[in-house]
């Protein structure tokens, strides 16, 4: 009991990770009929995570922390499926990295402008979502169909039957999961994790101590496009097709998951692990709605707007109580 | 004779029309706390900031351990041994303390991976060694300014720094916490690493600097043994004389029997405004002397509802005045015009006719849309009244003399017809000719029964304009002078007398 009371107090996101209990408890409670918290359900919610959008939150952190933004998250989804497509047509194994390569260029783009152009990475990211976007549809017409069986490397399932789950458990789960761990190595115990949340926290600050601010800046968006590019060749591989429409507008629900996961959007605070709750939180949210047969799901994103709202609002809580918290010693 | 660590010499720094240091020279020792001293505009920091490499010099030599540098850097200047504590400290404050000492040169372990083991161990020992004893794990936000001062100092100490300079450390740090910073600068001292010091409260100075030098202007005026100066002596250095006396025009105090426009009884706030109380008489020109952070602007802005008094009362015609925040004050008839005409003053993209009436624009709108004929008349009639030099209203005030500039915004308080108009330093950075015009006017608006609160660091333009002197030392009034008695050596000696006083009245 007390080291679970320890690793929480060292947390940052204890709210995240409170409201996600409570939502679960309640949700558990009111929807017992619905079989809320059956293992298929939670399959489920995982695998809607891993499928739409909760790749390219965990990118996005990376930029957040910086306190920059990176709208072309979406975009790089839907190309990086279109292009592993038509270009595994020919060789599979050059289309996954070709597909690849999509989110780690576009990164390295925007990145560079933000450092060496000085162009707000706003304005740098939506150019990006907007050419990118344009670019889906000029190299394929329609949905590209994905046959080759190298190219179907994700459509992989695993424990078929296991705990009840008939269909099995998708690969793109574990590497969901996989995934998120990585970052919370990266951002705790390298170099460049650090250097993330000193140049988030005070760039100028940073920059005195001796830190390449640009080099940390080039890598994080890098890291984004790249993590974005890898969710749309999963997507496209596990579903056997990638579609032009894919990621449409995925960048802002990426953003409203790294702000519940009280991921500061002005930079330097912040943990991979609140992000993931955040996700979590999102898809329980969207997985509710499926029962609510009688309300309109346009609900859902009038919920959503409030609890992104409530958490930014928390976050300023925060800083209130650490300013309060300084006053008091010495 | 101690080595010498730093020594510039014939320092030169131009800045576009400004010639900001007038080829200064500095000494530092090893092992000493070295104080620079000098009003605004000094040059201190300038030259702070050059030696750092913010600023590349224009001219002169820095040799500093016996060879000549010219660092382009900030970095490079840590390299070489050069640490800056700056007023805004350069820490991340979300980071914990432990990162913020080792961020940029983090230990790792043979896997690559970085070593917070060891840096916890480190930091601990290194804060120990400082007598400090914190929990470095906490994020450095949850400590008081005088601890992540303390860090700041550490990483400083523990990357082998040979210069350590602390710009104004104390400024936000109570009695307690200064003790603790001052028990830390003589360890260093100990350890042989020299400090430079800046703080413009003398006390602190004679307590902890050896040695200081002085500038007036950019220039050097001289450096001194702490033991060979007292207080009236230093205020007289950094103030300086001026050598052209410019006569006291006015004769008589006619202010004894006059309405109380303002009534400030006994404000405390923060650490800058210790139970001051001030009133000013209508239509009188009060002057606010004191040297820098004595809380003359503080108590301004306390007036007029940018910073909220802890304590204290404020009467406005002997009514008690609610004033919460500067709309407030300006309804009630009160006009501020900023100490920084940049930041605070003007609004650099806007026309000279928009900056004078935009106060003003909600009394000349209609249904939301300004009164472009009633704006324009305002403009031009001002712009004629005060002789602004401009081509025409339309210009952008950016491309105006700073003397123009202070005229747009003394233009912009009085076609609010005030009743009260706030001047913090209204003649910094203005030639001698816009100077006198403007000392004018302030006089003209008197005359029409305005009240004027004016605070400026130069004692000889107090002893020009005022009818009556307030002086401040560390958030107190430490005295009065009125009319005749309002002259140079009768305001330095009070603020020099200020400690004494206070020291009997303690013991």
């Amino acid at each position: 009991m007390k080291t679970i009371k320890k690793w929480y107090d060292s947390c940052y996101s204890k709210s995240t990770i409170l409201a996600f209990l409570v939502l679960m408890i309640i949700s558990s409670i009111v929807f017992a009929d619905k079989n809320f918290l059956s293992s298929v359900n939670i399959v489920n919610i995982l695998l809607k995570a891993a499928k739409n959008g909760g790749f390219l939150a965990i990118g996005m952190t990376f930029v957040i922390l910086l306190g920059e933004i990176d709208l072309s998250v979406g975009s790089v989804f839907a190309l990086s499926g279109v292009v592993m497509g038509v270009v595994g047509q020919k060789n599979p194994v050059l289309g996954i990295a070709a597909g690849l390569m999509v989110g780690v260029i576009s990164g390295f783009m925007i990145g560079f402008m933000v450092t060496k152009m000085r162009i707000s990475s706003w304005i740098a990211s939506l150019a990006m979502m907007f050419a990118l976007r344009g670019m889906v549809s000029i190299i394929a017409h329609s949905s590209v169909p994905i046959e080759n069986e190298i190219l179907r490397f994700a459509n992989v399932k695993f424990f078929k039957g296991f705990l009840g789950v008939k269909s099995g458990i998708s690969i793109l789960i574990p590497i969901f999961f996989i995934l998120v761990l990585l970052c919370m190595y990266i951002a705790k115990w390298t170099r460049f994790g650090m250097g993330m949340y000193a140049v988030g926290g005070n760039k100028e600050a940073a920059r005195m101590m001796g830190i390449d601010v640009d080099r940390i800046t080039i890598k994080a968006f890098v890291c984004s496009g790249l993590i974005a590019s890898l969710s749309g060749i999963l997507l496209a591989s596990s579903s056997g097709s990638a579609t032009l429409s894919a990621g449409n507008v995925y960048e802002t629900y990426a953003i409203a998951m790294c702000a519940i996961g009280a991921v500061k959007l002005s930079g330097g605070e912040g943990k991979f692990s609140g992000t993931f709750f955040g996700i979590l939180i999102y898809f329980v949210i969207n997985t509710l709605f499926t029962y609510l047969s009688g309300i309109s799901v346009h609900w859902q994103s009038v919920i959503m707007g409030v609890l992104v709202l409530i958490s930014v609002a928390g976050q300023s809580e925060m800083i209130r109580g650490h300013l309060k918290a300084g006053k008091k010693i010495l | 004779m101690p080595e010498v660590l730093l020594e510039i010499r014939g320092l030169e720094k131009t800045f576009p029309g400004v010639r900001a240091l007038k080829g200064v020279q500095l000494t530092v020792y090893k092992g000493e706390v070295h104080s620079l001293m000098g009003e605004n505009g000094a040059g201190k920091s300038t030259l702070i900031k050059v030696l750092t490499g913010i600023y590349q010099k224009n001219g002169g030599t820095i040799k500093f351990d016996g060879k000549e540098i010219d660092c382009k850097t900030p970095i490079e200047a840590n390299e070489i041994g050069i640490s800056t504590i700056y007023q805004e400290l350069n820490l991340v404050l979300f980071q914990t303390v432990y990162e913020n000492l080792f961020l940029g040169r983090e230990p790792r372990t043979v896997f690559g991976a970085i070593d917070r083991k060891k840096m916890i161990a480190q930091s601990e020992q290194i804060l120990n060694d400082l007598g400090i004893h914190i929990d470095v794990t906490k994020p450095l936000s949850s400590f008081s300014t005088a601890i992540q001062q303390m860090v700041a100092i550490a990483r400083a100490v523990s990357q082998d720094a040979k210069l350590v300079i602390m710009d104004e450390p104390t400024s936000s740090l109570d009695k307690k916490e200064v003790e603790v910073l001052f028990r830390i600068i003589r360890q260093l001292k100990a350890k042989g690493i020299s400090v430079i010091f800046i703080s413009h409260k003398l006390d602190e100075i004679f307590e902890i600097a050896d040695r200081l030098t002085v500038f007036k202007d950019g220039e050097y005026v001289g450096d001194y043994d702490i033991k060979e100066l007292d207080q009236f002596k230093l205020i007289s250095l950094m103030v300086g004389k001026n050598t052209v006396k410019l006569e006291r025009k006015k004769t008589g105090y006619k202010f004894a029997d006059a309405r109380k426009a303002v009534e400030m009884k006994n404000i405390r706030q923060g650490m800058r405004l210790n139970g001051i109380s001030i009133d000013i008489k209508e239509g009188e020109i009060l002057g606010l002397s004191g040297l820098l952070g004595s809380g003359r602007t503080e108590l301004a802005q306390v007036l007029f509802g940018t910073r909220r008094p802890d304590e204290g009362e404020i009467f406005w015609w002997g009514e008690p005045a609610n004033i919460r925040n500067p709309a407030d004050a300006i309804s009630k008839g009160m006009g501020f015009c900023t100490e920084d005409r940049k930041t605070e003053g003007i609004v650099p993209h806007l026309s000279v006719k928009e900056n004078i009436t935009l106060a003003l624009l909600p009394k000349i709108q209609k249904m939301g849309f300004v009164d472009s004929k009633k704006q324009n008349e305002i403009a031009k009639q001002y712009i004629e009244r005060l002789k602004i030099k401009t081509p025409s209203p339309e210009q952008l005030i950016c491309n105006l003399s700073g003397g123009n500039q202070q005229k747009v915004l003394l233009a912009r308080w009085m076609c609010m017809n005030p009743k009260l108009i706030i001047l913090d330093e209204p003649t910094r950075g203005i030639d001698v000719g816009a100077k006198a015009e403007i000392e004018v006017l302030i006089q003209e608006l008197s005359d029409a029964g305005i009240s004027i609160l004016m605070i400026s660091s130069e004692i000889a333009e107090l002893e020009r304009n005022c009818d009556r002197v307030v002086v401040m030392r560390d958030g107190k009034a430490v005295g009065e002078l009125i009319d005749g008695d309002i002259n140079q050596d009768k305001i330095m000696e009070l603020i020099a007398k200020g400690s004494e006083s206070e020291e009997k009245k303690n013991g």
